[in-house]
């Protein structure tokens, strides 16, 4: 005990370093453990106010895992999710949407291993916030608190022994709770029932939307569509077009992160229609900016405060072909 | 901090309130200029979604408006005394006069938005964007919240844009242009309940896919799949149906 407090003196002036040591290190078996362990159990989602409880799902598997989460409140949404493959089965529309990810290999683990997190620090402070017990599971706490308004803050409980993520929060830039997901229970296991990973929706009837076939990147070359004005730490990071369910236009699409925020702005063309929609419109913790430009429609949907989607919305601009890429 | 929920605003505004509740509601509203503000934006949401803001801008509207205001000073008033005890207890004519005091503040608010959209709309100094959403003709109920086409030119407004500068400084700004309009559109699409369910489904392919992009950087790990097998908007539009 002297002896740790001896060692905790002398390393007073690294203490910021340790912690962030401590840190990745939890975050990184936070990750490990989500992609790795096999488990199911009730998750409990609040938001503005209103509680739903979904029955989640996750198997690792070699190429990736699958995981499968569906609503058991009001109409039983599911998401169903294979490797890179995501299957959301919406029953009151009566839609297949098929969809895949294309945020890259390994997720956010891989920008902590490419040493972003450095960069995450200039624009996030990280810290240990002490411990708590969630689902009967004791677990440490940390926070994430953004240094500007542009960014929402995160606090998270892992599980002290997996590492395992049971409780999240997400805080408004006056640190707010926008958004809370906990585990009302949680079985992990060495393997999870087979039948907990199959879609329970009869999809007979429903439309299909697979995106899969429709996806294509835009080479820089070919890239038109920018934003201008993000935030600092906002990076595009992929630029592709795809068909969206109920459009008849491939839309254009930008995916910008900040390490942990994502932001996607849609860019497709009216084609003579009038915009559907114009300005700011807040879904939970989901804020959506829309304007028109140059007879297309731009869409900025982002989990970030309404001046960051505002900030990229009204900055999207359309470079002339052959004019290089500033 | 306001007494007043947007739920309770919003069941008063629906008439789902019961006459106590209601006579009780409409109490904290005089004395709340912050739920006074609310509720007219909710009103003007609510008007504009109906279609009634066309009637709005009857030029006579105006001198109605105004007559009705010079009837109740008291409730239009920013800070209005804190009622007796006898007031509290006022007949339902008063009840009545009251809401109707209410509602037309309200609609005057509407109409001054709708005026300050007009001139931002013409004003040449607009960003581009702003500009190209002018020139669609937009059939849209979303749009023709922002921009009614059948909107008189700017100038003929002018009387009734200034109306309610003088009830709920508060809320409307001293002049049109020097007025932040979009601030004024976020508002009133924020908030009224009618709006998230008409416009959520024209979004929802938006969010679901921007959550099936994002899931696999994001911090939360399925967060993103909670939400979307959560988003509400859908559901109660089938619920409607």
């Amino acid at each position: 005990m002297k002896r740790s407090l001896f060692l905790l003196f002398i390393y007073l002036p690294f203490g910021a370093v340790l912690a962030g040591d401590d840190l990745l290190k939890s975050l990184s078996r936070m990750q490990d453990a989500l992609q790795n362990l096999n488990y199911y159990g009730t998750l409990v989602f609040m938001q503005s106010g209103d509680v739903q409880s979904m029955s989640l799902a996750h198997q690792a598997t070699e190429d990736g895992g699958i995981e499968r989460i569906v609503n058991l409140n009001g109409y039983a949404r599911e998401v169903i999710r294979k490797n890179d493959l995501v299957i959301c089965y919406l029953p009151d529309s009566k839609t297949v949407t098929v969809s895949t990810r294309r945020s890259g290999k390994g997720g956010w683990l891989s920008k902590l291993v490419a040493n972003d997190f450095a960069a995450m620090q200039a624009l996030y402070r990280f810290q240990m916030d002490g411990e708590d017990r969630v689902a009967g599971y004791p677990t440490r706490r940390v926070l994430i608190q953004p240094y500007d308004a542009f960014r929402y803050g995160y606090r998270l409980w892992l599980d002290k022994d997996s590492g395992l993520l049971l409780k999240s929060d997400l805080l408004s830039e006056s640190a707010q709770i926008l958004e809370q997901a906990m585990f009302a229970e949680i079985s992990i296991v060495d393997e999870v029932p087979p039948a907990m990973l199959q879609p329970s929706t009869r999809s007979d009837g429903f439309v299909w939307y697979e995106e899969s076939n429709e996806t294509e990147e835009i080479l820089p070359a070919e890239q038109t569509w920018r934003v201008a004005e993000m935030p600092v730490g906002f990076k595009v990071v992929s630029q592709m077009r795809h068909l969206l369910p109920d459009s008849s236009q491939m839309a254009e699409h930008l995916l910008i992160t900040d390490g942990l925020a994502s932001v996607s702005v849609y860019i497709e063309m009216l084609d003579g229609e009038p915009a559907p929609f114009d300005g700011p419109f807040k879904r939970g913790a989901v804020n959506v900016y829309s304007t028109a430009l140059d007879g297309h429609q731009i869409v900025v949907v982002g989990e970030v405060p309404v001046a960051t989607v505002e900030m990229m919305a009204r900055s999207v601009y359309r470079q002339t072909p052959g004019a290089g890429n500033d | 901090m306001s007494n007043l929920s947007d739920e309770r605003l919003s069941s008063l505004l629906d008439g789902e309130l019961d006459d106590t509740q209601q006579r009780d509601a409409i109490d904290v509203l005089g004395g709340d200029v912050e739920a006074c503000e609310r509720w007219e934006r909710f009103h003007l949401a609510g008007d504009a979604l109906h279609g009634n803001l066309a009637e709005a801008i009857d030029p006579r509207f105006a001198s109605r408006v105004m007559a009705a205001i010079d009837d109740e000073p008291a409730i239009l008033a920013p800070s209005p005394p804190r009622q007796s005890s006898t007031t509290r207890t006022h007949a339902p004519s008063r009840l009545s006069k009251r809401f109707a005091g209410l509602a037309v503040a309200a609609s005057v608010a509407a109409v001054a938005v709708m005026g300050v959209e007009s001139l931002y709309h013409e004003d040449p100094a607009a960003p581009l964007n702003q500009q190209v959403a002018k020139n669609t003709s937009p059939p849209s109920d979303y749009i023709r919240l922002a921009k009614q086409p059948s909107l008189p030119t700017a100038a003929p407004l002018a009387s009734v844009v200034n109306a309610p500068l003088t009830i709920s400084p508060q809320t409307t700004p001293s002049s049109p242009l020097a007025a932040s309009p979009l601030t004024a559109r976020t508002e009133m699409f924020r908030v009224h309940p009618e709006i998230v369910r008409r416009i959520d489904p024209r979004l929802y392919k938006y969010l679901i896919n921007h959550s099936q992009q994002a899931a696999r950087s994001n911090i939360q790990g399925v967060m993103p799949y909670a939400r979307i097998v959560t988003y509400p908007g859908v559901q109660q539009r089938s619920a409607q149906r």
